[in-house]
């Protein structure tokens, strides 16, 4: 694939700018380039001038300053500069990504090449003034001709040996900007990552979307759960119209939680609270026409209640409880949901009944299994769901997924 | 002429709604009896063997359509639910008579003149088709509708999704079922199973073993020739007949 990621931007990492004056923009880009230069380059002239004052008193040459600052700047500049440019050049040529390594590869080593060529001028300056240095010492009779002879030979190897050599092209590559390779190779890892980040920020987004859209959908209150409180209340108008109006008020709530906000459906995102006023409706509704055979309890603390939770799961668990757990038992009932957050950020919800209790064998069970594979398809592996029987009767059904905060 | 009729239903209200409207309807009707779940409708059917009974068809203990089973051939049975598409689907067969909650009046009258025409004609209908039809729709019939196990592991109950299954394996009359981290016997044979299992997903590999396909990890042919199964995260092989063995020819 092209480089196609852009060259004057700063490079983003988890969304914030790289750290670093000249590092955060991508490496051998324009802007990368001048920074960089902006510090190695006045570094090099300190350096270049301070060499020189000291080689002066060596040699005994002064010079004037203003030739000594011209010299170590354009000195300066080619070692700092030379590499950098003709890589900045060869990105802009967005050439293919074996090519673009080649060439900066190229020009890097172009680089060291001119710096060391530089330096070869230099040494042979050196080289040259030596022994008129030494003639003159022997002459001034500081020192002897054997020890002067001596001291000339260790400097000229010593400015020949192959490890000085090596050293001189380690530290020409590195002012040469060789090292920022590493991190040249490492960038296209980065960038990646980043834009897989910015995809994954995307996807969620969408999905909170989808949550707001579901929620409305939410509005669809189960039918037979509908049609019988209806009934119920029909059968009471007469007989027991205080309950009547309990039962009417208890829907009248439910269908209120359920059914879209719509002026603030689309900044609505579903939390664990507003999940459980659902519940509690409901649980209130089926209390009231089960002639007070249901009695339920939701204990979770209010900052367990703003954390996110997906719509359309805890009520059809609840709807479980009562179906399954409630309707089929003879006598009082009762439904307990409890959340909290665990160690790990994990949130975990349980209801639980003293219902009817579990049926060993196979099953059906389309709806828990819709919210096993959505919880698998949302949280991936993070979450799960379990239904266990309580000792003496009815169900415990725990989910465990993870405690995220409401996207703001 | 005098009719005996049954009234099972759980909410009081509904129930004693039922009761009065009937009572204004159809004078003739004798209600002989009042129960608020399906097991008391059992004993009230035995004991005064009733010519109608209004059952609901949810009800705790024994559902509506249990104690209608009872009721065959003896009583004629009136269905209430509040809204079950699958089960007035089976219903509009016309063998056997419902009424929709909340319940009107004029619907009722309808009901009550079938009844008479009914208890007239003689003898109730065999409803044993219906409801073989409507406890098919109430559990798992159709193939791959098995989506859970519910299965006792020592003290406690569990019930595992069918995705977490690697192999059911037939133990007498019984099934040892399988899983990543437990097992688990159930009553259930594995013939039963292989009608409610997901035939793509699940392999039927021995006529004692039902392997789920994507957890096998190698068939293995023995020297003298027999497949064995190596299964994901498990110790054991599980034996291939040679009836099944074509599903491994290419491994």
């Amino acid at each position: 694939m092209q480089a196609t990621y852009p060259l004057d931007r700063p490079i983003t990492v988890n969304g914030s700018e790289k750290a670093g004056f000249y590092r955060s923009y991508p490496v051998f880009s324009w802007s990368w380039c001048w920074r960089r230069t902006m510090i190695f380059w006045p570094a090099g002239i300190l350096f270049f001038v301070i060499q020189s004052n000291f080689l002066a008193d060596q040699l005994g040459a002064n010079r004037f300053i203003g030739w000594v600052l011209l010299e170590s700047s354009v000195v300066a500049g080619l070692i700092v500069g030379t590499g950098p440019v003709l890589a900045a050049v060869v990105r802009r040529l967005r050439l293919s990504r074996r090519r673009e390594l080649a060439a900066i590869v190229a020009a890097l080593l172009i680089g060291v090449g001119v710096s060391y060529a530089l330096q070869l001028r230099a040494n042979n300056a050196m080289v040259e003034h030596w022994p008129k240095q030494f003639e003159k010492a022997v002459r001034e009779k500081r020192m002897t001709r054997e020890a002067a002879d001596r001291q000339l030979q260790f400097y000229i190897r010593a400015a020949n040996s192959p490890l000085s050599i090596v050293m001189q092209l380690l530290i020409f590559a590195g002012v040469g900007g060789a090292f920022a390779l590493r991190a040249y190779l490492d960038e296209r890892r980065l960038w990646e990552s980043e834009l897989r980040a910015q995809e994954m920020l995307a996807l969620r987004n969408q999905r909170d979307e989808a949550d707001r859209k579901l929620s409305v959908l939410q509005a669809q209150v189960e039918p037979h759960f509908l049609y019988n409180t209806l009934a119920s209340v029909r059968s009471l108008v007469r007989s027991d119209p205080i309950r009547a109006e309990a039962t009417i008020d208890a829907l009248v709530d439910h269908l209120r939680a359920s059914l879209p906000k719509f002026r603030d459906s689309h900044r609505m995102p579903t939390t664990l609270g507003s999940q459980l006023e659902l519940c509690r409706s409901y649980l209130e509704v089926m209390r009231v026409r089960m002639g007070l055979r249901l009695s339920y309890s939701i204990d979770v603390a209010p900052e367990v209640a703003e954390l996110s939770f997906p719509p359309l799961m805890l009520v059809p668990l609840v709807e479980n409880a009562i179906k399954h757990g409630v309707e089929p038992k003879v006598g009082p009932c009762s439904v307990t949901i409890e959340a909290r957050k665990m160690p790990g950020d994990v949130l975990e919800v349980v209801i639980k009944d003293d219902g009817a209790g579990l049926k060993e064998g196979p099953s059906d069970g389309v709806g828990l299994a819709n919210i096993r594979a959505q919880l698998s398809a949302r949280f991936e592996g993070r979450a799960s769901i379990s239904l266990n029987g309580r000792d003496g009767g009815g169900v415990i059904a725990t989910l465990k997924l993870p405690a995220e905060s409401v996207p703001t | 002429m005098k009719i005996t009729a049954l009234i099972a239903e759980d909410e009081v209200p509904q129930r004693d709604e039922l009761r009065a409207m009937l009572a204004d309807l159809c004078p003739d009707l004798e209600i002989v009896a009042v129960c608020e779940d399906g097991l008391s409708a059992l004993e009230a059917l035995e004991s005064y063997r009733p010519q109608a009974a209004f059952l609901d068809i949810r009800m705790p203990g024994v559902s509506g359509l249990e104690v209608a089973r009872a009721a065959n051939n003896q009583t004629h049975v009136i269905f209430t639910t509040a809204y079950d598409e699958y089960a007035i689907k089976a219903f509009d067969s016309g063998a056997v008579d419902y009424l929709l909650k909340p319940i009107k009046r004029e619907r009722l009258v309808l009901s009550l003149d079938r009844l008479k025409e009914r208890v007239k004609a003689g003898s109730a209908q065999d409803l044993s088709s219906v409801l073989s039809a409507l406890e098919g729709l109430n559990r798992v019939s159709k193939g791959g509708g098995i989506k859970w196990i519910t299965a006792n592991i020592g003290n406690t109950t569990k019930m595992f999704s069918i995705d977490e299954v690697l192999f059911f394996q037939a133990q007498d009359k019984y099934t040892r079922v399988v899983t990543e981290s437990d097992e688990a016997i159930i009553r259930t044979t594995l013939k039963e199973l292989l009608d409610g299992l997901d035939a793509e997903a699940f392999w039927q590999v021995h006529r004692s073993a039902i392997v789920r396909a994507n957890a096998i990890r190698a068939a293995l042919r023995r020297d003298d020739g027999r497949v064995e199964l190596k299964i994901r995260g498990r110790e054991e092989t599980l034996p291939v007949s040679s009836a099944f063995q074509y599903r491994f020819k290419a491994m």
